[in-house]
């Protein structure tokens, strides 16, 4: 993989990674929107440059991805490098059997432009920002 | 030791302001502060030293001495601290070491105590031994380096208002109710609600479920408001910061009001009051307000669609006031848009009549789920010049 290859994969199944593994070792399960918010903000402040988590899926150039796991593994103390691959390898095959390309979101975008499936607090904070920007 | 008084909604020890809150608030709080470790012209692990440093001093400034502030540390809920020599002192037990918690790996959290140590001695201090870390106790060193005094960030005066009685203000279309405000605020201030630091005592305060402390207003104020700069300034969405603030808030409602809404103290005074779920929010609004975050008054209640609750002397609006001019932005008060959120929510969305088990796992099982969910909006903004903070939220 190199630093310029991109890797989508879906943000979904990253939390549910990341909660599959805190579970394991018998820590707390975190909320989609919390996880969702913390990692945008970690990945802005580690490689300057803003990811929106809340988004379906993401899209990461190799350092970027190597940057998540780092920060996966110090603010959420779980070990992703193997489930990373597994998620973008997962991301790969399923696009090739329903090619979307609108499923792959625009990392530039301005986060209350996109399309969010995640629940929680996020989800309703989005309506109150978008209707505020208006 | 600081003689407690009360005005308009918020409690003075010492000449400073101090507010109720538990040790998910803080440990959630001090992770969020923390995500801005590598912000350039930033350090946060500094700034939550500093912003207890600070205040500590000003307390020293005003005549304390230092058993004064030992007893306060444990008064308040921080634990029980001791001086082991001229450049070594510890904690035995401490809210941040012991209740407190992190989501990464395991590591120092002890910065407020830093902070708190360092404004008593008047240098700098660092954390050297950690219980997280698997050592036996928590240990400050002490470096003989004088601490820069110009770090004094209360800059002006604390703008207090008057606070209309409940009902009786213009726009109020909430209806009267049978909870007796005074008579809960009076129950919840005679609670046994602080620590002590006697032999066989932590100085924490378990109390609900949860361990809270007595802490300083413009802590929260000053370590928040540094780093939501910090952050907009390094082009973080606005959305995303203020997010992880307000969701601090929502964790805390759901841990301390859930357990408040389960204690036998509640089922003794507040319930027997209610007749039904709009009852329980007026006798957990007047519990709040014994909280030291201001004075609440609902302006309106239409169950299950819309709710309106102003503050006035909000902590974080009169807080940010004294920090900072006026700002333009009226959606400024994290604590209180999370906590009046997750208040709504534990009455109806979770329904904490029914006494479910206030768990994480039913944390993010409820909030997962975005079926009879609500939405959070401030309008009106003490931190932009208004009289009050307004909170509303809805459907």
């Amino acid at each position: 993989m190199t630093h310029n290859t991109l890797n989508h994969f879906s943000t979904a199944l990253l939390f549910k990674r990341i909660n599959e593994q805190r579970q394991a070792k018998h820590q707390p399960l975190l909320e989609n929107a919390l996880l969702a918010s913390k990692l945008g903000i970690l990945i802005a402040v580690k490689t300057d440059k803003y990811i929106n988590f809340r988004a379906e899926t993401v899209t990461l150039n190799g350092r970027q991805l190597v940057a998540l796991a780092a920060i996966l593994e110090e603010y959420f103390n779980v070990n992703m490098q193997q489930d990373m691959r597994e998620l973008v390898s997962l991301y790969s095959h399923e696009e090739q059997k329903e090619p979307d390309i609108s499923a792959v979101v625009d990392k530039t975008a301005k986060p209350a432009k996109q399309v969010v499936t995640e629940s929680g607090l996020l989800h309703r904070f989005k309506r109150f920002f978008a209707k505020k920007r208006t | 030791m600081g003689k407690l008084t009360r005005q308009g909604g918020q409690t003075f020890m010492g000449g400073l302001n101090r507010v109720f809150h538990c040790n998910h608030y803080n440990a959630h709080l001090q992770m969020s502060i923390l995500m801005s470790v590598g912000l350039p012209e930033h350090d946060p692990e500094l700034l939550l030293i500093e912003a207890a440093s600070v205040l500590v001093q000003r307390l020293k400034n005003s005549g304390y001495s230092q058993k004064e502030l030992i007893n306060e540390f444990s008064f308040c809920g921080f634990g029980w601290l001791q001086q082991v020599n001229e450049r070594l002192w510890e904690t035995l037990f401490s809210h941040y070491g012991d209740s407190t918690y992190t989501h990464g790996k395991p590591g120092k959290v002890g910065y407020f105590n830093a902070g708190y140590i360092q404004g008593i001695t008047g240098y700098v201090t660092e954390q050297s031994k950690a219980k997280q870390l698997g050592d036996s106790v928590d240990q400050y060193q002490v470096d003989l380096t004088q601490v820069d005094t110009s770090t004094e960030y209360l800059i002006n005066a604390m703008p207090l208002s008057p606070v209309p009685e409940r009902f009786a203000f213009e726009g109020c279309c909430a209806r009267q109710t049978a909870v007796d405000e005074n008579k809960v605020i009076e129950a919840v201030q005679s609670l046994p609600l602080f620590g002590r630091c006697g032999t066989h005592d932590t100085g924490l305060i378990d109390a609900f479920g949860v361990v809270l402390t007595h802490h300083f207003a413009d802590y929260y104020n000053r370590i928040s408001y540094q780093t939501y700069f910090a952050m907009r300034q390094a082009g973080i969405p606005e959305e995303d910061i203020k997010e992880i603030f307000i969701q601090s808030g929502h964790i805390c409602a759901f841990n301390t009001f859930g357990g408040i809404m389960s204690s036998p103290e509640w089922y003794a005074v507040v319930e027997p009051q209610c007749q039904n779920r709009e009852d329980w929010l007026h006798g957990m609004i007047a519990v709040i307000n014994a909280l030291g975050w201001g004075m609440y008054r609902i302006e309106k209640i239409v169950a299950e669609k819309e709710f309106i609750v102003r503050i006035y002397n909000s902590y974080e609006g009169v807080g940010y006031r004294r920090l900072y001019p006026a700002s333009t932005d009226k959606s400024l008060s994290f604590l209180a848009m999370g906590a009046m959120l997750g208040l709504i929510h534990l009455l109806w969305k979770v329904d904490i009549r029914e006494k479910p088990d206030l768990d994480q796992a039913f944390y993010v099982s409820q909030f997962n789920n975005p079926n009879n969910s609500y939405t959070v909006e401030q309008t009106h903004a003490i931190a932009a010049g208004d009289e009050y903070d307004r909170i509303l939220i809805y459907k």
